[in-house]
Order: structure tokens, then sequence, then C-alpha cells
């Protein structure tokens, strides 16, 4: 028993003094560090060596950049160096020699990452619209990564994706996932999203990218939706508008709302005219005027789009139509 | 003696003098004093600007006024109007092609769907087809002219919802028109909600977009065999395609003023999606015919900016290489045009960028420019005012949709304001006498120099 005991304790005090030992062989003791993160090609990199355990500022380093010496003196942390073309790899040296007599060789290789973050917002835009549909409050958002590690192409299902929101939230990772859905907040903040992405091929490498995207209030703008032109996108209604005829049409177009929203009918349309609540039909984001006599007319109109689902989304607009006398 | 001597000797110098004087005068009178002939001096490209000479007309006019005899008369009457009107309808859509030496261009009347040809020298006016169609939202050309891609919506009358409709329009023009007879238009139907399309500039091919479950599949079609190909996938959606005679495709993120943009050269053959311009807000593009040049549109703080990029870079000093520059006018690459040498453009610019998002105010038609016209050469930066509408013809237009004559004198566009047609004549290097440039006396060098400045019908003198 008294041996056992014995024998216990000593492989206990071993345990606890290799503890750290075997801890610390297992932690990097100089990284590399560059700037930018995610280099393109022919990009200029700033290449940096840290460590928490070992003194750079006092030890003597030499930089090897493709076999040929770069820089060479005591506390030289840091080089610039340029990426190549795609295909290419540029391999970098370091002899750190510290001043307790202590050497250390490491080696870098640099490739050209492109890692760009695009996203999209589910919200919804008048057809043939060129520009981006924005977000707005409780909107969905889709993130995507496009990635390209040492080649003009990289297939995502190739990289480990791992996504977050605002830098500590996960939002998924996964082999192959290159994209991740983000829920917006209120309008003017802003909702950060990152994605860092791992080539587990041949060439290996990883990349990281963050945005930042910034609510919006959604918009609603009138156009006229002329029998044989069709509806005139290219000029929006607003203020005092005099036409002539006997009827004109007005069309609405809101901007930014949920897409999900408009299609179940969640989004509510309340004309008026001259003040007075009017019904539309079933046609709701449109109103036909109609001209009554000869005489010059004027109708003051207002509609209110209201979403019941994501309560914030609502936009108004005004708009007076003359008719001219005849 | 030595008197005698010595007045000769300061008779002597003094004609030295006067010699070296006569010849450094001479010199300097060579090199800043004299005009060439057939040109004007300190001209930095093509582009020249309105000679005080030029009668000014109101535009619209269709006279053109007759030769003097004895003078020969270039293809560009230097009286003929800057602004012609082409169409004073709406309109969508424009296609330019030359016959016989006239430059023509075709055109759909928005409200009838009717086709026109308009002889861009005259103004003078032939419908081609009389097939009508309402409600078309917007045109593209193909096939030399032949063809044209119409997109228009139809509502859904179950869910209500507006479904993009596209079809192939093939002109038929087999009537018989020195009858007077009218051709029209037979239609095909493509697939329903694409969502963006290009069409290459040798008319040959299009590509289209249409949103899918997981992202958005790019197809190519070919206009002769009608065969379809789907060649794109992606997880995002919101792309504007341009598509190159190559076969390439440069693809754009959809803009908004304060959202950082990128744009990509995509090759079907290899399926590579290499970035050309990264992360510029507001990001608008116009590539050049074979994508090596690209005009970007950004905004840096809160001015629209027009830029160029280039694969190949522009070199600096000391063998740096840039591959993204400045230039210093104030417009959109969709108001702009290349000219075939890739290397000019010609653009309708606003002077200042007016306050709010941009392109999204022009894009809602909440927000119309008052353009000016200028060139710009890209190799060298160099900037030429061509013209002010306001002042020239006391019109304002605002450039949509612009194309270049085949003989790229002309720079045609639609006024956004009111969707008519116009065209504005480049003013290129020529005299108001345009009889035989005598090139006697000239040396080789100064006769290759001149060459390009000498109007087409000009011979050198034997």
């Amino acid at each position: 028993m008294r041996s056992r005991t014995f024998i216990l304790s000593i492989i206990c005090s071993t345990g606890v003094l290799l503890f750290p030992s075997i801890t610390f062989a297992a932690i990097d003791l100089i990284t590399f560090q560059t700037t930018p993160q995610t280099p393109g090609p022919n990009q200029a990199v700033t290449l940096s060596l840290r460590s928490f355990a070992v003194d750079l500022d006092s030890a003597m380093l030499t930089w090897y950049i493709d076999k040929e010496v770069l820089q060479s003196g005591v506390g030289k942390k840091s080089v610039e160096v340029m990426t190549k073309d795609f295909g290419q790899t540029v391999t970098i040296n370091v002899v750190i020699a510290t001043s307790l007599g202590t050497r250390y060789d490491k080696q870098f290789l640099l490739r050209p990452v492109e890692v760009d973050l695009l996203w999209e917002a589910d919200t919804v835009t008048p057809p043939f619209y060129k520009g981006k549909a924005l977000p707005t409050y409780k909107s969905i958002v889709k993130a995507t990564a496009i990635s390209r590690f040492n080649s003009f192409t990289s297939d995502p299902s190739s990289s480990f994706h791992k996504w977050t929101t605002n830098y500590t939230q996960g939002l998924g990772e996964g082999l192959g996932k290159s994209s991740a859905i983000i829920p917006m907040k209120y309008s003017g903040s802003s909702v950060s999203v990152s994605v860092k992405v791992d080539n587990t091929g041949a060439e290996g490498g990883s990349g990281t990218a963050t945005k930042n995207i910034v609510g919006v209030d959604p918009l609603l703008l009138f156009y006229e939706d002329a029998p044989l032109a069709g509806i005139r996108f290219d000029r929006a209604l607003f203020g005092n508008i005099e036409v002539g005829g006997t009827a004109f049409t007005v069309r609405a177009a809101p901007y930014f709302f949920s897409n999900d929203d408009l299609v179940n009918a969640n989004v509510i349309y309340s004309w008026f005219k001259d003040n007075v609540k009017i019904a539309t039909g079933l046609d709701s984001n449109k109103l036909i005027l109609g001209k009554e006599g000869s005489s010059a007319q004027s109708s003051a109109l207002l509609l209110s789009l209201k979403n019941r689902n994501r309560v914030l989304q609502s936009a108004s607009a005004r708009l007076t139509v003359s008719f001219s006398q005849e | 003696m030595e008197q005698e001597q010595s007045s000769k000797k300061r008779l002597l110098v003094g004609l030295v003098i006067l010699l070296v004087l006569l010849i450094l005068g001479g010199l300097f009178w060579y090199f800043f004093g004299r005009s060439p002939e057939g040109g004007r001096e300190g001209e930095l490209f093509p582009f020249g600007t309105p000679s005080q000479d030029t009668e000014r007309t109101e535009a619209g006019s269709s006279d053109t006024p007759a030769a003097g005899e004895g003078q020969q008369v270039s293809e560009i009457n230097i009286e003929e109007p800057m602004f012609r009107q082409l169409a004073n309808v709406p309109v969508l859509g424009a296609y330019a092609l030359e016959r016989e030496g006239i430059e023509y261009v075709r055109y759909i009347e928005r409200e009838t769907g009717h086709t026109y040809e308009v002889n861009v020298r005259d103004g003078s006016r032939k419908q081609l087809t009389n097939t009508t169609i309402s409600r078309i939202q917007l045109a593209d050309w193909a096939q030399n002219g032949n063809m044209v891609v119409l997109r228009h919506l139809e509502q859904d009358p179950l869910s209500g919802r507006d479904i993009i409709k596209t079809r192939l329009g093939r002109l038929d023009l087999s009537a018989d028109s020195s009858s007077g007879e009218v051709g029209g238009m037979v239609l095909e139907t493509l697939p329903d909600d694409i969502t963006a399309l290009s069409v290459a500039p040798d008319g040959k091919n299009l590509f289209y977009l249409v949103k899918t479950t997981n992202g958005v599949s790019g197809s190519m079609m070919n206009f002769d065999t009608r065969t379809k190909k789907r060649v794109f996938q992606n997880s995002f959606s919101e792309w504007l395609p341009q598509l190159l005679n190559d076969g390439t495709v440069m693809l754009t993120t959809k803009p908004s003023g304060k959202v950082e943009g990128y744009s990509y050269h995509f090759d079907p053959k290899t399926g590579n999606l290499v970035r050309l311009v990264r992360e510029k807000q507001g990001l608008t593009t116009l590539g050049d015919g074979t994508g090596s040049r690209v005009l970007f549109g950004e905004n840096i703080a809160k001015d629209a900016v027009l830029g160029v990029y280039s694969k190949s870079g522009f070199p600096a000093d000391e063998g740096i290489v840039f591959y993204e520059k400045i230039l210093l006018i104030t417009a959109l690459p969709e108001k702009c045009v290349w000219l075939s040498d890739n290397i000019h453009t010609v653009c309708g610019s606003f002077i200042t960028t007016p306050s709010g998002l941009i392109p999204d105010l022009w894009y809602q038609g909440r927000l119309s420019f008052a353009d000016t016209f200028w060139a710009a050469n890209t190799d060298t930066d160099e900037l030429a005012f061509l013209v002010d509408p306001k002042k020239e013809v006391g019109q304002e237009f605002d450039v949509m949709n612009p194309l270049l004559s085949v003989d790229q004198n002309y720079f045609i566009f639609t006024n956004k304001k009111d969707g008519t047609l116009w065209s504005m004549r480049i003013i290129q290097k020529q005299t108001a006498n345009t009889s035989p440039v005598d090139t006697s006396g000239l040396s080789p060098a100064e006769l290759e120099d001149v060459k390009g400045s000498l109007p087409q019908n000009t011979k050198p003198a034997q």
C-alpha cells in the first residue's frame, strides 16, 4: 500500500511538472501576421512576427525572401513584400537568434488570397430596377463569400467557412457553407458580418472578410402607369403634377419592404383622396383618377404602406394630380 | 589699316549675330508659331471643339446646305447641326448601322412598338414594322439590327405579382418598301422573370440571368441557332451583366451609393471568376469591347467620380504599375461610350454631383441631370470639353443608353427627361474649306504626323 502511494505520488508530480511543457510545446511561440489579412495578387503586404514568449525586440532577425536576404537587424520584426500572381508562392524564411542564444527558424508561404463578402437583402424593388435592394428593419440579408486561394477560381465546397455576426455571434459553419443568413436590426443601425474561409485543398491558406451592413427605411414612390407606354419607372412623380386627358393612373412602387410580407399580403395599402379613405379594388398598388367635365380639377393623394408583420417597415407618399382645363 | 581691320571685324561679328538671331527666330516660328495646314494646333486627340465659324442651327433642322462650286464636301458638313432630334416621341433602344456609306439608327417607338430607321445626317425617317406591341419597358437590339429583345410586365391573375416577360422580336422586312409597304415583327418567347440580360456588341449572343432557389443561374443563347446553355451559377444573385464579343461576361454587383460594389470577369469556358474592381461605393461599370479596360463610377466623399481600370495596368515612374486611375470628370459609366480604339471615351457628364445617393436617385427617377459632353483619353488622362447643349441649342439632356454611329462621328443617346432620341455630332479635326490639302514640302515624318488629321476626301499632293 505504501509503495503504491509512493508510486502514485511520483506519477502525479511528474505530470504536474511536465504538463506546462507539454502545453507550451503545443503552442506556436512565434506567429506571423499579415496586413492586409487577405492580400490579393500583386499586392503589397506587411508581414510581422509576434510572440508573447520570446523577446523579439532584442533578437537578431534575418529575413529571406525566396532564399535571398531581404533584411537583417535587431528587433526587425516586420518586412514589406509583394504577393505574386495567382498560382505563385512567395517563400519567406526568418532566422531568429535571441539574446539568450536560442535560435528559431520560421517559414511563411505567402500566396494571394481573395475573399470577397457580398450581401443582398430580400426586399422588394420595382421590376427592372438596376439599383441594389437595401435592408430594412428585420429584413433578411444573405451574405455570400467568393474566395480564391492561389487560383483564378476556387470551388467553395472545398473550403471551410465560419460565419459570425457582431464579432461574436455564430451564424453557422461548415465545408462549402459559402452563404449565411443575417437578420437585420433597426433602420440606421449597423450589423457586422464576418467570414473566415479555410481552404482544405492542396493549396491550403485562409482568408477573412468583414462587412458592416446598415439598415435603411422603406421607400414609396409614385409613377405614371400610361395605357400604351406602360409604367414610367424613369420618372418618379411627386409634389404637384399637371396632366391632360380625362384619366390618369398612378402606380405605387414600394422599395425595400420584405419580399415575403408583400407576397403574403402583410403589407397594407391605405389610399386617401382629398383626405377621404378610398378603396382600390384588387389591385391595391394603383389608383385610376378620372376627370369629370371639362374644367380643371385636382386630387390630393396620400398612400400609406404598413407591414403588419414587421411593424417598423412603413412608408407613405403624397401627390397632387391636377387635370388641366380643356 | 588697323582701324579698317577692326571695323571689318565688328561688321562681321554684327552680321554673325544677326544671322544667329534670324535662325533662332525662324526656329521659334517653326515650332511654336506655325499652324499646320488642315487642322488646329494644340489638339490633344481626335476631338476638337465647335468651330466659331460653325453656323449654329436649332436642333432638329434637317437642312443640309449645298456644297459650293469647286469645293469638295467632306462627309461631315461643317454646317450640319450639332444636335439633331432623331425621334420626337419616347423611344426604346437604338441601334446604329451603316448602309452604302450612310449612317442610320433604328429604334422602337415606346407606345406602339413600331420600329423605324432614321438617317442620322438628314433626319429622314422610314417606318420598318407596324406590328403593334404596347407597354414595352426595355428593348435591346441584336443581329445587325434585325432582331430585338423586348421586355415588358404582365400581372399574374392569381397572385397579382408582376412577371417580367421577355420576347425575341425578329424584323420581317420582306415587304416591298418601294411601294410603301411596311414590314412586321415575328415574336418568340424567352423565359419568364429574366432579371438582367446583355447582348454582345456584335449582336450574336445573349446572356441572361434568372433567379433560382439558391441564387442565380446565367445562360447563354445564340441568336442564329437559338441554342441555350447554362454557363453560370452563383449564390449571389444581384448581378448586372455585360456580355463581351469573346463570350466572356463582366458581372458587376447592383449598386447603391454607400455600398461597396465589386466587378468580375467571368469566363464560361474555364469557370474563372476574376475580380477586376473591388470595394467601391456606388460602383457602376462599362467595359470596352474586350473587357481589357473598364470605366467605373465610384462615390468618393459624396462626389460621383469616373475612373478607369486596366487589366494590363498603367505604367508609372520607377517601374510601378497602377491598375486603376481617376479621370477628372463626374459622370456615370452608363452615360459614356468607348470608341473602337478602346482608349477614348465620350460621356455625358454632370458638372457637380447632386446631394443624395447616386446612382440610386437616378435609377429611381427622382433625379435628373443636365449633362454637358466631354471626351477623355484614358491613356493620357486628357479631357476635352465638347459642348454644353444648353448654350448650343438651349436644351437640357439627361443622357441615357448612349451609343456611337458606325463611323463614330455621332454620339447617339436617349434623353431620359422625355425619352426622345438625339444625335450629337462629334467634331473631328478638319478645316471649313475641305479642298485638297497641299502636303508638298513636308518631310515623310511630318506627312505621317498630319495624315490622321486630313479630311477623308483629301489626297496628298503629287
